[in-house]
């Protein structure tokens, strides 16, 4: 219990830095901090329907954050997770553009079923390369994200198109496949409920099951692992199924929640679930706060700029300055812990916390 | 400093050294001093100080008080830039090297001489001229990962000396060297010490202080025992300033009747990393109840040998029958079920997870045990007190089974993973060098353990550079020379002759078993 409180204070000191890093930015390029803050907080926390669109928007970042963190775990370096939210947003298009005679909630299971299918399926070839002939996986998920990219762009401009619509996208799937509200007439739907109740099974999953025992231990020390007899291969192919799976199912809500399928769908979500896993520690249950973040940022960008007159893309200096300290935090966990506990005997870290959160 | 006669000067002079970790004073008041053109041993179990008090020379620590005195300066050591400055350098136990590099190319990375466009012909040159002072016979062209560990070692002693560093600090240098590497070794630094350099020597094997040293400073729990000429002790002496009490390594095998054989090789050939013969038609078998040591110089084939039985390396050609089944090309997972357990020759990459808990690692290998899970879920609390038991029982130091593996000391990390296989209750075990870099102590503890194994009637296979270790425990040994088996001989030949087996000279009356 004392290590996992510890481990929370890495990232909140990283948020904190950043924090008065981006105050100070904000203040040099002549702006008033108050007013920008001031922004982002309302546009997240002024009313029920803000924090549900807040919700709304952290849905996808909390799909393919725990995608991210389970290959991080397995030590495979998962940048395809935009790809797999891609493809399982496609898979989930097609299914509910064609089996529209389903009633709604049979519907709205086989779209999500073939979303993680088909994000899964666009995880395991890397998986595979990476495990069968030692591929890198960074290169191959890569491609693989053009690939789905141009997939998409192909289906929405050609097979799927909505002609009656200006701009290319595909149309619009059955009605009885939307998302249902968890809260009627606001934005939060049920897929978000259905992302933490998977960051809870893959936290027990990754550190209470003997399969997560072995994807850490491959994680860690494949050689190791290999020598006591686990089989690094299939574990290697298994993390990336399960990352692909939960990318793709996170492409699927997004596309059940929005209702039709366009190139611009994921504006980086996978990229952005990579900082979402960083700041997370790779810790299922830390990435439904650390994508919460991520979505509230978003979330009030706009309103930023529209407020304040601070540029949109303020947030995302902001989230870089964010990831690099959370680095600086790891690069200086040792010395940084060790004299924390040396200053405080007993029971320090929920102190330091407290401090922290002031 | 300088003796009346103005010709031995004390090179370095550590007075009153203190450095503590927290509650662990892994220094207190450590004096220390090193002549000109000695060879001087700092003797002790591991986690004695030694390495402590050679990094706060190296400015790898600073001190919590105390002096450094270099050459009859006082000097304030901050980083090992400033030691290299002051002439010191310090070839660490674990290489600090770049694999896909060259020899040139690791020697001259970071100098400032090397100059911004590598003129290699001159650099090489360089080396060349270093080479044959000292008499290492280093390829400047090749790449580290081919080479074996004993030309490595050669290779960190070049980059010191590149360095003009005048004092060396080796430490534990012969933990991966053969017998002939530690000679050829001991060689070079005499001739460096013959031109005025001056050596400071880590380790914990006493035949090499014995053997080389000038003096030895023996170091137990953070302070200084003594500080003797090596002419005026001997081994008893030192074991004992060392461990503190009488140790035996001597053999106390009890002749004990070959049981059925468990592990059969069939004329098996392996190849290594560079897809050349390393083992070539080797074939062995081993009983209950029996150790059999294979012996050789480093680098002749027996590892690869273990890993091919283990299932970690193909065998190309063939066949290996463990328990009276066909196991050739298994899996580790299927030889485990059979009854094999497995001491890897690299503690750090292959026999623990080092980021795991101490136990984590106690079940690595036995996560999927019925007794250790329900469905999927673990039974942590089932490990824990298994773990707790076996940490118990196999002495592993602190008794703390929370800490990571990485932050124990490597005889404990070799009980760690001595205590998983020998727990698992397999009849046939495969030890790959597993005293290796280990002080006495723990040496004596793990050696103990497979004696106790045998007596259990285990079988054993044994592989080892460290001949004594052979010797010791083995009931036959088997002399690999490029990668064949030379001779197969019992334990009390002649050292000499299995010497000669070892460096590949057959000789047609090696009596014993054929």
């Amino acid at each position: 219990m004392k290590e996992k409180l510890i481990s929370l204070i890495r990232p909140l000191i990283a948020i904190v830095i950043s924090l008065i890093l981006g105050a100070l930015i904000l203040f040099i390029a002549g702006y008033d901090v108050a007013d920008a803050f001031g922004a982002i907080w309302n546009a997240s926390f002024r009313n029920l329907r803000t924090i549900t669109t807040t919700f709304n928007k952290s849905s996808p970042l909390l799909f393919v954050g725990l995608a991210v963190a389970i290959s991080f775990r397995g030590n495979v370096f998962n940048i395809g997770a935009e790809g797999q939210l891609l493809m399982g947003a496609v898979f989930a298009t097609l299914v509910g553009l064609y089996f529209t005679a389903l009633p709604g909630f049979l519907l709205i299971f086989l779209m999500l079923l073939a979303g993680t299918i088909g994000g899964a399926l666009w995880a395991f070839i890397p998986g595979y390369l990476k495990a069968k002939y030692d591929v890198s996986e960074v290169i191959t998920t890569i491609m693989f994200n053009y690939i789905a990219l141009n997939f998409i762009g192909y289906l929405v401009r050609g097979p799927i198109r909505d002609t009656t619509q200006a701009e290319p996208q595909s149309f619009s799937i059955a009605r009885q496949g939307f998302l249902p509200e968890m809260i009627p007439g606001t934005p939060l739907h049920f897929g978000y409920l259905l992302g933490v109740v998977l960051a809870v099974v893959l936290f027990y999953m990754l550190f209470k099951t003997y399969v997560g025992y072995e994807v850490r231990a491959v994680g860690l020390n494949k050689d190791a692992a290999k020598v006591a007899g686990v089989n690094v291969r299939k574990t290697i192919v298994g993390t990336m199924l399960i990352s692909g799976a939960l990318a793709g199912l996170g492409g699927a809500i997004e596309l059940a929640n929005i209702h039709y399928l366009l190139e611009g769908i994921s504006p980086g979500y996978g990229f952005t679930g990579i900082a979402v896993a960083i700041l997370a520690n790779s810790n299922p249950i830390g990435v439904v706060f650390s994508s919460f973040l991520f979505g509230f940022l978003n979330a009030g960008a706009t309103s930023m700029q529209r407020s304040a007159g601070v540029s949109a893309s303020f947030v995302q200096i902001f989230q870089g300055i964010m990831i690099i300290a959370i680095a600086l935090a790891t690069v200086a966990k040792k010395s940084l812990t060790k004299k924390i506990e040396k200053k405080l005997d007993v029971k320090p870290h929920v102190q330091v916390i407290e401090e922290v959160k002031q | 400093m300088i003796d009346r006669g103005g010709i031995v000067l004390n090179v370095i002079e550590l007075n009153n050294i203190c450095k503590a970790f927290g509650d662990n004073h892994a220094n207190q008041n450590v004096c220390f001093n090193l002549k000109k053109g000695e060879i001087h041993a700092l003797l002790g179990e591991n986690g004695a100080g030694k390495s402590t008090l050679m990094n706060v020379l190296y400015g790898l620590y600073s001190c919590d008080s105390g002096d450094i005195v270099i050459n009859g300066d006082v000097v304030e050591v901050e980083n090992p830039r400033k030691a290299i400055e002051h002439g010191v350098g310090m070839v660490h136990q674990h290489f600090m090297l770049v694999p896909q590099l060259t020899v040139t190319q690791n020697i001259f990375l970071g100098m400032k001489e090397a100059g911004l466009f590598l003129k290699m012909n001159e650099l090489e040159a360089k080396v060349n001229h270093l080479n044959e002072s000292f008499g290492f016979n280093v390829d400047p062209h090749a790449v580290i990962w081919q080479l074996p560990v004993g030309v490595q070692q050669k290779v960190e002693i070049l980059k010191a000396l590149m360095r003009e560093a005048r004092i060396l600090i080796l430490d534990e240098p012969t933990a991966v060297l053969t017998p002939n590497e530690v000679e050829e070794l001991f060689k070079s630094i005499q001739k460096l010490t013959e031109s005025g350099y001056s050596i400071i020597l880590i380790t914990h094997k006493m035949e090499e202080v014995l053997d080389y040293c000038d003096r030895v400073t023996v170091m137990r729990e953070g302070k200084v025992v003594s500080t003797m000429l090596v002419s005026e002790t001997n081994h008893d002496i030192l074991a004992k300033a060392m461990v503190g009490r009488d140790v035996c390594l001597d053999r106390i095998i009890e002749p004990q009747d070959r049981g059925e054989v468990l592990l059969k090789l069939e004329n098996i050939t392996v190849k290594n990393d560079k897809c050349l013969v390393a083992v070539n038609n080797v074939s062995l078998d081993v009983g209950r109840g029996e150790i059999l040591g294979i012996a050789g110089v480093d680098g002749n084939g027996q590892l690869e040998l273990g890993e091919a039985v283990v299932g970690l390396r193909k065998i190309e050609n063939g066949k290996m029958f463990l328990m009276g089944q066909d196991t050739t090309n298994a899996v580790p997972r299927v030889m485990m079920d059979l009854g094999m357990a497995h001491i890897p020759d690299d503690r750090h990459k292959k026999g623990l997870v080092l980021d795991f808990t101490v136990k984590e690692n106690l079940i690595l290998g036995s996560q999927r045990d019925a007794k250790y899970h329900q469905g999927l879920m673990m039974n942590y609390n089932k490990v824990e007190q298994e773990a707790k038991k076996m940490v118990e029982e196999f002495d592993v130091r602190p008794r703390d089974i929370e800490l990571t593996g990485g932050m124990l000391s490597g005889g404990n990390q070799q009980k760690v993973i001595l205590a998983r296989e020998v727990s698992r209750n397999p009849e046939v075990m495969i030890a790959l060098q597993p005293t290796r870099g280990l002080d006495i102590g723990a040496i004596e503890f793990v050696r103990g353990k497979l004696i106790e194994e045998r007596k259990n009637n285990k079988a054993i296979l044994l592989v080892s550079t460290d001949l004594d270790e052979i010797l010791t425990l083995s009931d036959r040994i088997a002399i690999m020379y490029k990668g064949e088996i030379i001779g197969m001989v019992s334990p009390d030949t002649p050292v000499e002759e299995i010497g000669l087996l070892m460096g590949g000279v057959k000789k047609r009356t090696s009596k014993g078993v054929a």
